[in-house]
C-alpha cells in the first residue's frame, strides 16, 4: 500500500470524523485543516522525482472494485506530472482557505458542518485529480457536483442560496450527461483493442489504443449493411465533443456558465477554493488528462477552442457593469476559465495547466481580499464602499497585487502565463486561424484590466460612499489575512518560480501529455513585456478616467453606447432566455404532459374502467333480490338457456 | 320389456317434480326434500346410462354408473348435514323457516 492513497481518503476520513466532534468547533477545524495539509505534504514530496523525471514519471496503484462478466471496473490512483501540479494546487490553495475560513467563519452555528463539507469536498476533487479511469473520475465528478451542491446551499434558511445551490446541481447534470453517454462511447469504442486485465476505461491502455496506428480508420458502427458507415475518428470526435459538455458544465463554459454567478451565494471562502481555483479548474484539468482523445480530431479542438474564447470575452463584457464584489470575481473567473479551455483546444496544455496554476493564487488571493471587505463592511455592494484602502490597507495592497497579476502585469504571475496563452493565440495552429481565436483574447485582456480596476477604485480608493459602513471596517483578524498573504506572495512569484526557463522547461514536460505539439515559450523581452503593459494601460487607464477622476461620467459613456451596456447588465440575456425556455416551452410540455395524464391516463383508463365496472354493477345488482326463489328460477333459466345453446 | 327410455322419462319427471317443489315451497325444509329429489332422479339417470350404454369388452356391464351414484349419495349426505344446520340456525335466530322472509341478503 503506497502512502498515496492517504492523500486520497485522509479528507474522506476527516469528515467522517467531524460527524462525532460537531460539538467541539476547534477540533472539527483541526482535523480538516490537518488532514488537507497532510495531504499535501505527501504530494509534495513525490515533486523532486516528477521534476527529475519529466514526462515520462508516473506513480500508479490500483485495485479491483468490481468484476462482471467481461467488465472490470478498478479504483487507484495515478500521479504524474499533470496530477502533480494539480495535486499541490488543490491541496496546497484549499489548505491555505482552510485556514482562512477559521476566521471568516468564526462565530456560524454551522462552523463543523462546514469544515466536513470542505473535506468531502477535498475528497471529491482529490480523487477527479489522482483518478486513473474514466468511471473513477465520473464519479468523484458527480460528488464534486454533490459537495458544491451541499456548501452553495450552506445558507440553506436563506432562499437565494438554496436556489442557486440547485441551479449549479442542476446546470452541471446537464454538462455531465453529455460527459457521461461520450464516457461509454468512448469506452465501447476502445474496448475490443484493450489489453488483457485493464480496467474499463482505464486512461493509459485507452490512449495507447487510440494512438496506435490504424484505429481511427477502423470502421466503429455501420448502418444498413455498410450503407452509412462511421469511422473511429468521426466517432473519436462525436465522443470528444460529448465529453467536453461535462467540462463546460464543471469549468461553467457558455452556454452552461449560468450556475457559476449564483453559486457566489456561498460562503466566500467556497467562492474562493470552489469557484475559483479549484472545482472550475477540473474542467480544464480534464482536458489535460484526456487529451488523447482530443488529440486526433482537430473538429473537436476548434469547438472547444471556440467556445473557451467566447466564453472569455462574454464574461468579461458582463463583468464590466456588474456591481456586486464577488459577482465582478465570478465573471472575472468564467472569463479566465475561457481562456484555459481555449488554450487546451489550441493544443497548449502546458500553458493552459500555467495559467490554472497562477490563476489558483490570485483569483483565490482576490476572493480571500473580497471576503474581507464582505466581512468588515457586510455588503457585497461596491457602490457602498469606496476608501476602504485607509481602513484595512493591509487588504486592499494584497487585493491590489492580485488584480495586477490577473492583469497580466509583468512580472507578477499573471503575465507569465496570460501572455503565454496571448501569445498562443497570435500563432494559432492551422485549424484554428480565425478571428475568433486571434482577436477575442487580446480585447478580453483589456477587458479584464478595465473591470478589475474600476473594481478596485470604487471600493479602496476615492471618497467613502457609505460613511456609515465605513467607520465600521476593520482590518480581518490573523487567520484572514497571514493565508492571504502567502497566496500573494505566490501570486508575485509563482509565475517567475515556474517562467523562468529552466523551471518552465521541467514544468512543460510533466504536464504536456506525449504527442502534443509543442509551443514556443514566451520570453520577458522588450516587445513581450511592451505589449501586455499596453493591454494593461488602455483597460486600467480607461477606469482611472471613469472611476478615479472622474474625467468621464460613466452614465454618459453609457448613454453613447446605446443597448450594449444594457446587453452586459442583463447577462447576454442568457439567464432570461433560459428562464423563457423553462417558463414557455418547458412548462408547457410539462402542462401537455400533465393534460394527457389528468384526462387520458386517469380519467379514460384508470377512472373510466371503475366507472364502467360500477356502471355495470348498479346495474347487474338489481337482480341480486334476496330472493332464494328467484334465484333458483334465474339458475333454471341460465342452465336452460346452456343446454339450449349445446343442443 | 322397459327400456333406457322409460328410465329416463322417469328420472325426468321426478327431476321436474323436485324442481317445482324448488321453485314454489317456501319451507325450507321442504326445498331441501326436493333438492333431494332432484338428486336422486339424476342417480336414477345414471344408474339407467350405466346399464344401457356401457357395456364391458365381454358384453358384462361395468360399475362405472354406480360409483358415480355413491359418490352423489355421499356429498348429497354432507351437503344436507350443512344445509340442515343452517336450516335450524335460520329457525333459532329469525324465528321462521320460510325462505321469502329471509330476504335481506339483496343490493
Amino acid at each position: 500500500m503506497g502512502s498515496s492513497w492517504l492523500i486520497l481518503f485522509l479528507p474522506l476520513l476527516s469528515a467522517c470524523l467531524i460527524l462525532f466532534t460537531r460539538k467541539s468547533k476547534g477540533l472539527s477545524a483541526g482535523i480538516s485543516i490537518a488532514a488537507v495539509w497532510a495531504a499535501f505534504a505527501l504530494a509534495a514530496q513525490h515533486l523532486p522525482a516528477a521534476l527529475e523525471g519529466g514526462g515520462t514519471w508516473a506513480i500508479s496503484e490500483s485495485i479491483t472494485w468490481i468484476s462482471a462478466g467481461e467488465w472490470t471496473f478498478t479504483y487507484g490512483y495515478m500521479i504524474d506530472g499533470l496530477s502533480l501540479i494539480m495535486l499541490l494546487v488543490v491541496t496546497g490553495v484549499g489548505g491555505l482557505i482552510h485556514i482562512y475560513s477559521l476566521g471568516y467563519m468564526q462565530g456560524d452555528p454551522g462552523f463543523s458542518r462546514f469544515f466536513a463539507c470542505l473535506s468531502l469536498f477535498m475528497y471529491s476533487m482529490l480523487g477527479i485529480v489522482l483518478s486513473d479511469n474514466f468511471f473513477q473520475i465520473f464519479i468523484h465528478w458527480e460528488l464534486v457536483g454533490v459537495s458544491s451542491y451541499l456548501l452553495i446551499g450552506f445558507y440553506y434558511r436563506k432562499n437565494s442560496a438554496a436556489e442557486a445551490s440547485n441551479k449549479a446541481f442542476l446546470t452541471n447534470r446537464v454538462g455531465d450527461f453529455g460527459f457521461m453517454i461520450g464516457i461509454l462511447m468512448l469506452v465501447f469504442a476502445t474496448k475490443d483493442m484493450m489489453p488483457a486485465g485493464s480496467g474499463a476505461g482505464d486512461f493509459r491502455a485507452m490512449a495507447a489504443v487510440i494512438t496506435q496506428g490504424g484505429w481511427l480508420d477502423q470502421t466503429a458502427f455501420s448502418v444498413g449493411g455498410g450503407a452509412w458507415t462511421l469511422t473511429n475518428e468521426a466517432f473519436l470526435w462525436i465522443a470528444g465533443a460529448l465529453t467536453f459538455m461535462g467540462v463546460m458544465g464543471k469549468s461553467a463554459q457558455f452556454p452552461l456558465h449560468v450556475w457559476l454567478p449564483d453559486a457566489m451565494e456561498g460562503p466566500t471562502p467556497v467562492s474562493a477554493l470552489i469557484h475559483a481555483a479549484t472545482m472550475v479548474a477540473a474542467g480544464v484539468f480534464l482536458l489535460g488528462r484526456i487529451f488523447f482523445v482530443y488529440l486526433p480530431s482537430e473538429t473537436a479542438l476548434l469547438i472547444i477552442s471556440c467556445i473557451g474564447a467566447f466564453t472569455a470575452f462574454f464574461a468579461a463584457t458582463i463583468a464590466t457593469t456588474q456591481f456586486d464584489i464577488k459577482r465582478i470575481l465570478a465573471f472575472s473567473t468564467l472569463s479566465q476559465l475561457g481562456y484555459m479551455v481555449m488554450a487546451m483546444g489550441l493544443g497548449g496544455v502546458d500553458v493552459a495547466m500555467f495559467h490554472l496554476t497562477t490563476h489558483a493564487f490570485f483569483k483565490a488571493l482576490l476572493f480571500l481580499g473580497a471576503g474581507a471587505v464582505i466581512h468588515a463592511v457586510h455588503t457585497n455592494d461596491i457602490r457602498e464602499m469606496g476608501g476602504l484602502i485607509r481602513k484595512m490597507p493591509l487588504t486592499g495592497w494584497m487585493f491590489l497585487i492580485g488584480t495586477l497579476a490577473l492583469c497580466g502585469v509583468p512580472p507578477l504571475s499573471g503575465f507569465w502565463s496570460k501572455d503565454g496563452i496571448l501569445h498562443l493565440t497570435a500563432h494559432p495552429p492551422e485549424y484554428a486561424n480565425n478571428w475568433l481565436i486571434i482577436w477575442l483574447p487580446t480585447i478580453t485582456a483589456v477587458l479584464t484590466s478595465y473591470y478589475m480596476f474600476r473594481l478596485v477604485f470604487m471600493t479602496f480608493f476615492g471618497k467613502p460612499a457609505d460613511e456609515h459602513k465605513y467607520d465600521h471596517a476593520h482590518e480581518s483578524p490573523v487567520t484572514m489575512w497571514a493565508p492571504m498573504a502567502v497566496l500573494c506572495v505566490l501570486a508575485v512569484i509563482g509565475g517567475q518560480l515556474v517562467g523562468a526557463p529552466e523551471t518552465l522547461e521541467s514544468f512543460r514536460a510533466v504536464t504536456r501529455p506525449p504527442g502534443t505539439p509543442a509551443y514556443e515559450p514566451i520570453h520577458a523581452d522588450s516587445h513581450t513585456v511592451l505589449h501586455a503593459l499596453m493591454i494593461f494601460g488602455i483597460g486600467a487607464g480607461a477606469a482611472f478616467i471613469a472611476f478615479s477622476r472622474g474625467w468621464v461620467k460613466p452614465a454618459a459613456v453609457r448613454k453613447m453606447l446605446g443597448p450594449i451596456p444594457k446587453l452586459f447588465d442583463n447577462r447576454w440575456y442568457v439567464d432570461d432566455i433560459y428562464e423563457w425556455i423553462v417558463a414557455k416551452i418547458q412548462q408547457n410540455v410539462a402542462r401537455a404532459c400533465n393534460a394527457f395524464d389528468q384526462y387520458v391516463i386517469i380519467g379514460t383508463i384508470v377512472n373510466g374502467s371503475a366507472w364502467t365496472t360500477r356502471a355495470i354493477g348498479s346495474v347487474v345488482a338489481r337482480y341480486q333480490t334476496g330472493s332464494v326463489r328467484a334465484y333458483a328460477l334465474l339458475f333454471l333459466a341460465g342452465v336452460a338457456a346452456l343446454l339450449a345453446f349445446s343442443l | 320389456m322397459i327400456t333406457l327410455e322409460h328410465y329416463l322419462a322417469l328420472s325426468a319427471m321426478i327431476f321436474t317434480l323436485g324442481l317445482c317443489g324448488v321453485m314454489m315451497r317456501r319451507n325450507v325444509i321442504l326445498v331441501l326434500m326436493s333438492i333431494e329429489i332432484m338428486l336422486n332422479a339424476a342417480n336414477l339417470a345414471l344408474v339407467a346410462f350405466n346399464k344401457h350404454m356401457i357395456p364391458a369388452a365381454d358384453g358384462s356391464v361395468g360399475p362405472d354408473g354406480q360409483v358415480m351414484v355413491f359418490f352423489t349419495i355421499a356429498v348429497a349426505a354432507a351437503e344436507v348435514a350443512v344445509a340442515l344446520v343452517i336450516a335450524m340456525l335460520l329457525f333459532r335466530r329469525l324465528d321462521t323457516v320460510s325462505v321469502d322472509d329471509v330476504a335481506n341478503l339483496r343490493w
